[in-house]
């Protein structure tokens, strides 16, 4: 064999034995991902229903709302205060006060997470009572695991590997194969399934690849820059890097904010871009800054930010179209790649589709690992047994959860303590129970057939139960121009159709089990 | 499977932080500098595990990796104690 074949049967072997390793954590990534591609419509689904919003009625100006909140909280102000502006895709304002604590507390930090009324300046709930949106992102970015940032960080970049290894593999047939299909038998029709999504989805592969390493394992090259490039000095890297650092601590003299409040409103009406977010350092004391930021549409990946000095009006960081720095145009234009926020929501759901192709590629990958190990005689029936079952159970059990969350975060009463806890519980449960029983069953085809099925029931009862409960309310959101609660519903809908598709497909394809070791094996066989 | 993943994890880490110190010597802005790390340093490491798989001899392509290492990590000794 000559040394460039011997490398691409290496390769061969170290794509699908990493394919393998990784593939249930890197199918949840993706899984959730395209899911929470719509994270604001998710929030505006889940919350909106509950609260009436008179789109015409005036906003209450939120120095009004910041200050009643402050009475109400005791705000910490050596640590900061966050306003999330309501918008079109968030109807209410969403405010993080970092809370005073006695002493001694040594615990984690205390943050109120408020949803707040715009019009009214009411609370009207804490912002972890809807938590299915927010989850979702975790699973994504960190699998809800302790330390998973780093996990999911690593898997991330033996995507990468997968990535590089694919390309050289199909270097030679890339473009000549690109039209080619073929049908004479099962087994080439997942291999050209699996090629056929990994060629056509290369540039956003390898775009979610690199931007995902960035976003969560970056922190490895930050270090190694601090400590050779900088002697250490991780704010001066930062400032290089483009990002503002406050590092005066407050004073104690008192300081009236007025003015803070009085240049947000004068940026916007300057740049035309709506601030999406105030931040305060230092609240209400001499060395109070402000930092504003929005997201400026005429451009791509640009924002526009802004570090306010209250004492005196100055600016001490500011960060726009013309104040660039590469390193924040690079990380913004990542950012808006990776969540697909520099057009309109037809990108998200060619987004979504390629993400959930992505999500069947990794599958499919495993069913042509299964396939191939079965006819080999050097890998035991327990390890087959074993991919298979954790195959079926983490990637169906995921997408069953997510059905049940869905269900949950609409009929949990909002008066339900612990309301987010409950809905992590729910996730967590059915995830469990769909992984036991992929083990448990021999018949791993008619419970992938009756996970599908219990899928599309759970869409379609959240979908009953909005209406049911929420029914009367519809067309005024509706005319309130809140368009994500029927969004979402047709979303939930769509997918359940697709999930009976294909248990039926399942079912139609379904050949006769011999005995139960070809029961066993009948995922990968299918 | 295990001796690959394991060196090719590592010299990646390693190859590709030295090799992205080295930019250093490169006459561009400071920001455009930190990026261009940033985004060649994974670029990197991914290319030194895919090179660990496709080796039939994981000893050998660590000795490859390891010169390459060496030599990086001589061209990084001398921008850090010459003040390039």
């Amino acid at each position: 064999m000559s040394d460039k074949n011997a490398g691409i049967k290496n390769l061969i072997d170290a794509h699908s034995w990493l394919g393998v390793i990784i593939s249930v954590a890197l199918f949840i990534v993706f899984w959730a991902g395209s899911i929470v591609l719509f994270h604001h419509e998710l929030q505006a689904w889940a919350q909106a229903p509950h609260f009436a919003i008179d789109r015409e009625a005036p906003d209450l100006p939120v120095e009004q709302i910041v200050a009643r909140k402050l009475r109400e909280h005791q705000l910490n102000n050596q640590e900061h205060l966050t306003v999330l502006l309501a918008d079109d895709h968030h109807p209410y304002h969403q405010i993080y006060i970092d809370l005073k604590t006695e002493e001694g507390y040594e615990g984690p930090e205390q943050v109120a997470k408020l949803l707040v009324h715009p019009k009214t300046g009411e609370t009207l709930a804490e912002l972890d009572d809807f938590y299915l949106a927010d989850f979702l992102l975790h699973l994504h970015y960190d699998l809800r695991l302790p330390g998973g940032i780093y996990l999911v960080g690593v898997v991330t970049l033996i995507f990468l590997v997968l990535i590089f290894t694919g390309i050289y593999i199909h270097a030679r047939k890339l473009i000549g194969n690109f039209f080619l299909y073929r049908n004479e038998s099962r087994r080439s029709k997942l291999l050209d399934m699996h090629n056929v999504v990994g060629v056509m989805s290369l540039p956003f592969g390898l775009m979610y690849a690199l931007t995902g390493v960035i976003f969560n394992i970056s922190i490895v090259f930050q270090i190694a820059f601090a400590l050779f490039l900088y002697q250490g000095d991780q704010n001066a890297m930062l400032k290089d890097a483009g990002y503002t650092i406050v590092t005066e601590k407050p004073s104690g003299k008192p300081l009236d904010m007025q003015p803070a409040f009085d240049y947000a409103r004068s940026v916007e009406q300057q740049t035309g871009a709506p601030i999406a977010m105030l931040r305060f350092y230092n609240y209400g004391d001499e060395n109070a800054v402000m930092q504003t930021y929005a997201v400026d549409d005429s451009r791509f990946a640009q924002t526009v930010e802004h570090f306010y000095q209250v004492r005196d009006g100055s600016l001490v960081g500011q960060a726009d179209a013309e104040h660039r720095n590469a390193v924040r145009t690079g990380l913004n234009a990542m950012a808006s790649l990776h969540f697909g926020s520099f057009a309109g929501v037809d990108l998200r759901i060619l987004y979504l589709l390629l993400g959930l192709a992505v999500a069947g590629m990794i599958v499919v990958g495993n069913l042509m690992w299964l396939d191939k190990r079965a006819l080999q005689r050097n890998v035991s029936p327990r390890t087959i047994g074993f991919v298979a079952s954790l195959t079926l159970g983490g990637c169906a059990g995921v997408v069953l959860a997510t059905a049940g969350g869905f269900l949950a975060e609409r009929v949990m009463p909002l008066a339900l303590a612990a309301r987010g806890d409950w809905l992590a519980y729910i996730f967590a449960a059915l995830l469990a129970a769909t992984t036991a029983g992929a083990f448990g069953v021999s018949d791993k085809r008619q419970f992938l057939r009756i996970t599908l099925w219990a899928t599309a029931a759970l869409f379609a009862t959240t979908v009953i139960a909005d209406w049911v409960l929420f029914g009367a309310r519809m067309g005024e959101l509706w005319e309130d121009g809140v368009h994500q609660v029927i969004g979402v519903q047709t979303g939930l809908l769509v997918g359940a159709a697709a999930c009976v598709w294909i248990a039926k497909l399942l079912g139609k394809t379904a050949g006769p089990v011999a005995d139960a070791e070809g029961a066993e094996f009948s995922l990968a066989n299918s | 499977m295990w001796p690959k993943s394991i060196a090719g994890f590592f010299l990646g880490l390693l190859v590709s932080t030295s090799l992205v110190l080295n930019l250093k010597l490169l006459p561009l802005a400071i920001d455009t500098r930190l990026l261009s790390g940033l985004l060649l340093a994974f670029l990197l490491w991914a290319a030194v595990m895919t090179y660990c798989y496709r080796a039939s001899s994981i000893k050998r392509a660590s000795l490859h990796c390891a010169g390459l290492l060496a030599v990086s990590v001589a061209l990084n000794a001398v921008v850090l104690f010459a003040g390039l």
